[in-house]
C-alpha cells in the first residue's frame, strides 16, 4: 500500500487527477482478456494493482521508474490494455495507462516510417497513411490495438503479414525508458523524429530488447516507436451504408480485390499458399476455418445453428484460404488477379463466387454432401467448374455484402472481433507458432485432436475441432496458424476444460516439435520451452537482471515473477 | 451487503474482454482519430473505471463484495452521462447488457443513499414542481398562450404535443415549441396539448438512478395520456421521445399510444405538401442526433422464448432475441427534412446515428460535471466546424442548451446552434 507521501510525490510527478488509488479504480484495471482461464484459482481477478497512473510524458514515466529504483514497488505499463499480459503481477504493481500518449508523432512519406505514441491504435494510424498512399501492418485482433505495443512490446503477428511480414521486423527505432529511468533512443525513424542511433550491423539491442515475443512491459517503458510502412495504392477512403452490426461498403475499392478460395486438401491450400506468396499476388491472407466462415454467413446463433447443422461447412470449408489482392496500379492488379486465378486452378482449388449464399441452398445440397466424405474433391473435377462458378450472379448489394465481411478482416481489421464472442462469449488460443505454412496445420490438426475430448463432453464448443486461424508471411517464407477454441466465460467446467486444453497442448508442442506458441513467455513457459530453444530463458534472465536490478519493473510476463511480488503471487499464474 | 440486482448481471458483466470497443467509434466506420473517441467520461477522464467496461468490473467487484458502496464508487458512476453508445458498441460483437449493468449500479447506489445531493434536490423539484429545475415563475402550459390550441383532456384532438418541462420552462426553447404548434395549426393538423397538467417525462428520475421515482412518474403521465383519448404524441423535445417510446414500456408501463417526434411528423406533413418550403435558405448545416431520439428511442421489445444451448457451449434463442443495435432510433426524418429545403447545403459529421457522439447534457445535472460535460459538447461543435457547417441543427432542448453554453464558451470559434424547427418554420415561410 502506497503511503501518503508516497502518492504525493507519484502526484508531483503527472499531477493530482492522472493518480488513482481507490479501490473501485484499481479494480476496475484487475480483470483482462481471457483473465480467468489463466488464473489458478480460476478467477476473473488478477491481482489489485497498488495505484493506477496515466503519464503524459516520457519524462514522466522516467521519474516514475526512478521512484520504483527506490521504493519496494513496480511499474507494469501497458497501452490499450486488452489481453491478460496488461495486467499486474503483483499488488506492489503501479499500472502506467498509457491512454494520454496517443500522438501520431511522424508520417514520413518518402522513408515510408511513421513516429507514434503507445495508444494511437492500428486503425487511427491506418486512416491517416491511407491518405499518403501508405499502409501499417496490424495484429489480427483487430484495428484497435496499439501499434506501438505489436511493434516493440508483445506478438506482433497479423492478417496482412502476406506482404508487410510481422511487426518485430517492422520495428525501425524505439524511445525507450529504461528500468533505470534513462531515456535512450534507438534506431533511425525518419526525418522528423529527430533522432538517429546506429545499430548494427552485428547484434543490435532492438532485438535484445524486441526478441521474438516481446517483453510486455516487463522492462522498461516504449514511449515512441518508428515503424515500418507499405504502399496502399486505393482510396484514401470509403463509405459504406446500412447500420450495426452490418456496415457494407457503397463500392467496391480500386485495385483491391477479395476472394475466398477453396481447396479440398491440406496440400492444395499449402501448395496454392507458397505459389502465391512466390507470386508475390497476395496483400494479405487468412486461413479461415469452417466454423467462422458459417458464423460469418448468419445474424444471429440460431441461424448458426441451422447452418452448422446442415454439416456442409466442415466438408466444404475445411481449407479455405481468404486473399486480398492489391496492385499499385490497374494493370498490376490485373495481372495480380490472373496469376491467383491460374495458382488456385493448377492447386486444384475453387474460388467461391463473391456472393452471400441464402440459407435455404444449404437445405438442399445437405443430401449430397452427407453422401461424400470429400465433396469439394468431386465437385473442384467437375469440366469447367470455376467458369460455371463465375457465371453465378447474384444482386450488387449481395455482393457487397460478403466482400465488406471480407475487406473488414484482411484489409480494415474492423469486425475480427465480432467472430470470436458471439457464438460462445469466451475464445481462447493455444498453439499457433511462427514457423513454416505447413506446420501451421500440424498444428491446427494436432489441436483439434486435443480439443476434441472436451467436444464430446460438451465443455467448449464443438466448432469441428479446426479452428486454426492465421496466414502466410513473408509472401509464404513463413507461416502461422494459432489453435483457437471457443468456450463459455459462465461455465467453470468450461473454464477448466480450457485450462486443461491449453496445458495439453503446451506440452505437446514440445513432444511433438511444434515451435514456439504464442503462449511462450513469461517465467514458468520460458523455463518449460527455453530449454528446447537455446535456452533462451537464460538469456533473458540475464538481461533482466542486468537492466533492471532494481527491479522497477514488473516481470511477470517477461522474465517471470518479480524479486519484489509477494510469496503468493510468486505462484500466482497458472501459465505465465 | 448483497446486491441481488446486480448478482444477476454478474455472467453479462464478465463477458466483457476489455476491447475498449466502448470507448471508440465502430471500426467499419472509423474515419478519423480527432473524431474516433465517443464515451464522454472515457474521453474527459481517461480512466478505464470511466467506460463501460470499467463501468461493469466495478458492479463485478461490488456484487462480489470487494468493494463497498462508498463515496469513491458514487463520483465515477454518477459521472456516466448515460447517452448509451456503449450498449450499442458492445452489441455490435455480441449480445450485451451494458446500459443495463450501468443503470443497475447507479440505481443501487440511489438506494444505498449514495446519490449526490444535488440530485436529491432535483428529486423532490420533480415531486414539487412537476419539473426538475423546480421553476414555478410560469405555469406549465403558458408556452402555448395565445396559440388557441386544443386544451386536453376537457377538448378532443388527434394528436398530443407534448412539450416537455425543458422546452416549456426555457425561454429559447419555448419558442421552437410555439413554432413547432404554428407549424401544426398551419398544416391543419387537429392537435391539443395538456396544459399546466403537463409532467415531466420523467427522464431526469431516469437518468440519475431513482427507479421507483421514474416509475410513479411514468404511470402517472401514462394515466394522462391515456384520459386524453388521443391518436398519437407528439413530442417537441428528443429525450421526452426517448423516454416515451423506449424507456416506459422498457420498465413495463405501456400507453398503447402511438409516440412520434416532431420531425417524423413534420416530415409526414411535407411529404404530403400539407407544409410547403418554399423559402431558400442559404445555410451550411450539420445535423446533431440526440442520443435519446436516435439510438436510445429504439424500443426494446420483450422478448419471450426459450434459451437453448447446442454444440456444447453456443447459445441460442428462440425465437431469436432482438439485439438492439440503436438502429431503430429516429435518424432519417431530420435529415430528409434538412435535405428537403432549398438554398441548404448538409453535411455529416463523423460520429452520426447509432454512433452520435454525445452532447454531454444528459445523465443528470451535468452542471455537477461541468468540465467534462462542456467539453463533450466542445468536441462535437468542432466535429460540426470540421465538416465545414456554420450551424448545428439537432432537435432536443437538452442538446441545444447543452451546445449553446458549450458554444459561448468557445472564444474565437463558436457555432450557431439551430432547433430544427427553427429552420422548418424559417423555409416554410409562415407567421
Amino acid at each position: 500500500m502506497l503511503t501518503v507521501d508516497e502518492l504525493k510525490e507519484l502526484k508531483d510527478i503527472v499531477g493530482q487527477e492522472w493518480v488513482k488509488d481507490d479501490l473501485p479504480t484499481r479494480d476496475a484495471y484487475s480483470i483482462y482478456y481471457n483473465s480467468s482461464s489463466l488464473n489458478k484459482e480460476d478467477k476473473l481477478w488478477t491481482a489489485r494493482p497498488a495505484a493506477v497512473i496515466m503519464p503524459k510524458t516520457p519524462k514522466e514515466i522516467s521519474e516514475l521508474t526512478k521512484f520504483c529504483n527506490r521504493k519496494d514497488f513496480m511499474l507494469k505499463p501497458f497501452s490499450t490494455g486488452w489481453i491478460t499480459s496488461s495486467a499486474p503481477g503483483s499488488r506492489k504493481t503501479i499500472l502506467l495507462d498509457l491512454k494520454r500518449m496517443d500522438k501520431i508523432i511522424d508520417i514520413d512519406i518518402k522513408n515510408q516510417i511513421a513516429v507514434v505514441e503507445p495508444y494511437v491504435r492500428a486503425i487511427d494510424l491506418q486512416s491517416e497513411l491511407w491518405k499518403h498512399g501508405l499502409n501499417v501492418h496490424a495484429v489480427s485482433c483487430g484495428g484497435n490495438h496499439s501499434i506501438l505495443a505489436s511493434t516493440a512490446a508483445a506478438w506482433g503477428y497479423g492478417i496482412t503479414g502476406a506482404s508487410m511480414g510481422y511487426q518485430a521486423r517492422n520495428m525501425l527505432g524505439v524511445e525507450w525508458v529504461m528500468p533505470s529511468g534513462e531515456i535512450l533512443t534507438l534506431g533511425s525513424p525518419g526525418d522528423g523524429a529527430e533522432w538517429f542511433s546506429t545499430d548494427g550491423p552485428g547484434p543490435g539491442v532492438r532485438g535484445l530488447i524486441r526478441g521474438f515475443q516481446g517483453t510486455f512491459g516487463g522492462l522498461g517503458t516504449f514511449t515512441k516507436v518508428g515503424v515500418k510502412l507499405y504502399r496502399w495504392d486505393s482510396d484514401p477512403e470509403y463509405e459504406v451504408h446500412g447500420g450495426s452490426p452490418k456496415y457494407v461498403l457503397n463500392r467496391e475499392l480500386p485495385n483491391l480485390g477479395v476472394f475466398i478460395l477453396m481447396f479440398p486438401s491440406k496440400k492444395q491450400i499449402t501448395d496454392a499458399g507458397y505459389k502465391l506468396g512466390e507470386a508475390e499476388c497476395n496483400y494479405s491472407d487468412f486461413r479461415m476455418p469452417a466454423f467462422f466462415i458459417a458464423l460469418g454467413f448468419t445474424d444471429n446463433n440460431l441461424e448458426l445453428k441451422q447452418l452448422w447443422s446442415t454439416g456442409v461447412f466442415p466438408k466444404l470449408a475445411r481449407y479455405v484460404l481468404t486473399v486480398c489482392v492489391h496492385g499499385h496500379s490497374k494493370k498490376e492488379y490485373q495481372w495480380k488477379v490472373k496469376a491467383l486465378k491460374q495458382i488456385v486452378k493448377e492447386s486444384g482449388g475453387l474460388i467461391l463466387p463473391m456472393q452471400q449464399i441464402p440459407l435455404a441452398a444449404f437445405d438442399i445440397v445437405k443430401p449430397f454432401f452427407k453422401m461424400f466424405k470429400n465433396p469439394l474433391k468431386l465437385i473442384t473435377r467437375i469440366p469447367f467448374i470455376q467458369e460455371i462458378t463465375d457465371m453465378m450472379k447474384t444482386s450488387e448489394e449481395m455482393r457487397l455484402k460478403l466482400l465488406t465481411t471480407a475487406f473488414f478482416i484482411l484489409v480494415r481489421h474492423a469486425n475480427n472481433s465480432q467472430g470470436g464472442f458471439r457464438a460462445s462469449s469466451g475464445m481462447f488460443t493455444s498453439v499457433g507458432a511462427f514457423d513454416t505454412w505447413d506446420m501451421g496445420f500440424e498444428q491446427a490438426d494436432y489441436i483439434a485432436g486435443v480439443k476434441r475430448p472436451a467436444i464430446e463432453k460438451g465443455l467448449i464448443l464443438d466448432d469441428g475441432g479446426d479452428l486454426g486461424s492465421g496466414g502466410t508471411f513473408d509472401f509464404g517464407h513463413l507461416g502461422y496458424i494459432e489453435g483457437i477454441g471457443e468456450y463459455s466465460t459462465n461455465d467453470p467446467e468450461s473454464r477448466k476444460a480450457t485450462k486443461a486444453i491449453v496445458e495439453e497442448s503446451l506440452h505437446g508442442t514440445i513432444e511433438r516439435s511444434l515451435g514456439l506458441p504464442i503462449a511462450a513467455f513469461g517465467g514458468p513457459m520460458n523455463q518449460l520451452f527455453g530449454p528446447h530453444c537455446y535456452n533462451y530463458h537464460e538469456m533473458i534472465m540475464k538481461i533482466k537482471a542486468k537492466l533492471d536490478p532494481n527491479s522497477s519493473y514488473d516481470s511477470w510476463t517477461y522474465s517471470g515473477a518479480s524479486e519484489k511480488a509477494f510469496p503468493d503471487e510468486k505462484e500466482g499464474y497458472t501459465f505465465f | 451487503m448483497s446486491y441481488p440486482e446486480l448478482k444477476s448481471l454478474e455472467s453479462d458483466i464478465a463477458t466483457c474482454f476489455r476491447c475498449s470497443l466502448c470507448k471508440m467509434v465502430p471500426l467499419p466506420v472509423f474515419k478519423k482519430q480527432e473524431f474516433s473517441n465517443i464515451c464522454p467520461i472515457n474521453s474527459h477522464y481517461m480512466f478505464h473505471s470511466y467506460s463501460a467496461s470499467g463501468l461493469g468490473y466495478m458492479a463485478l467487484a461490488l456484487s462480489e463484495g470487494r468493494i463497498q458502496a462508498d463515496k469513491a464508487l458514487a463520483d465515477i458512476v454518477f459521472s456516466c452521462r448515460t447517452c448509451g453508445y456503449c450498449d450499442m458498441a458492445c452489441n455490435f460483437i455480441m449480445e450485451s447488457k451494458r446500459n443495463e449493468i450501468n443503470m443497475t449500479l447507479r440505481e443501487t447506489l440511489v438506494r444505498e443513499g449514495l446519490a449526490p445531493e444535488e440530485y436529491k434536490r432535483t428529486m423532490q423539484n420533480l415531486k414539487d414542481t412537476g419539473n426538475p429545475a423546480g421553476l414555478t415563475h410560469t405555469k406549465g402550459g403558458d408556452w402555448a398562450a395565445g396559440l388557441n390550441l386544443k386544451k386536453l383532456p376537457e377538448q378532443k384532438a388527434d394528436i398530443l404535443l407534448y412539450a416537455g418541462c425543458l422546452t416549456r420552462y426555457d425561454k429559447n426553447a419555448l419558442l421552437s415549441a410555439r413554432k413547432m404548434a404554428k407549424l401544426l395549426l398551419h398544416a391543419g393538423v387537429n392537435v391539443g396539448i395538456l396544459g399546466d397538467d403537463e409532467n415531466c417525462c420523467g427522464l431526469p428520475a431516469h437518468w440519475m438512478g431513482f427507479k421507483d421515482n421514474f416509475t410513479a412518474l411514468a404511470e402517472k403521465n401514462a394515466s394522462s395520456f391515456k384520459g386524453a383519448h388521443v391518436k398519437t404524441i407528439v413530442t417537441v423535445c428528443g429525450a421526452c421521445l426517448g423516454t416515451l417510446k423506449a424507456k416506459y414500456p422498457k420498465y413495463g408501463i405501456n400507453t398503447g399510444i402511438e409516440v412520434l417526434h416532431g420531425t417524423e411528423l413534420l416530415e409526414r406533413l411535407i411529404e404530403k405538401k400539407k407544409i410547403k418550403l418554399t423559402r431558400p435558405l442559404n445555410l451550411k448545416v450539420t445535423y446533431h442526433d440526440p442520443c435519446y431520439l436516435g439510438r436510445q428511442s429504439e424500443p426494446q421489445e420483450e422478448w419471450k422464448g426459450e434459451e437453448r444451448t447446442v454444440f456444447g457451449q453456443m447459445k441460442y434463442t428462440v425465437p431469436p432475441r432482438k439485439i438492439n443495435y440503436g438502429t431503430g432510433g429516429v435518424f432519417d426524418p431530420p435529415r430528409a427534412i434538412l435535405k428537403s429545403i432549398k438554398g441548404l447545403s448538409f453535411r455529416e459529421m463523423y460520429r452520426i446515428r447509432e454512433y452520435s457522439h454525445c452532447c454531454g447534457g444528459g445523465g443528470g445535472r451535468a452542471e455537477m460535471y461541468e468540465k467534462m460535460s462542456l467539453e463533450a459538447a466542445k468536441d462535437r461543435i468542432k466535429e460540426a466546424r470540421e465538416v465545414g457547417a456554420d450551424y448545428l441543427v439537432t432537435s432536443c432542448s437538452h442538446c441545444k442548451a447543452q451546445f449553446e453554453k458549450a458554444s459561448s464558451d468557445m472564444g474565437n470559434d463558436p457555432i450557431s446552434v439551430l432547433d430544427i424547427i427553427d429552420i422548418v418554420f424559417q423555409a416554410a415561410d409562415i407567421d
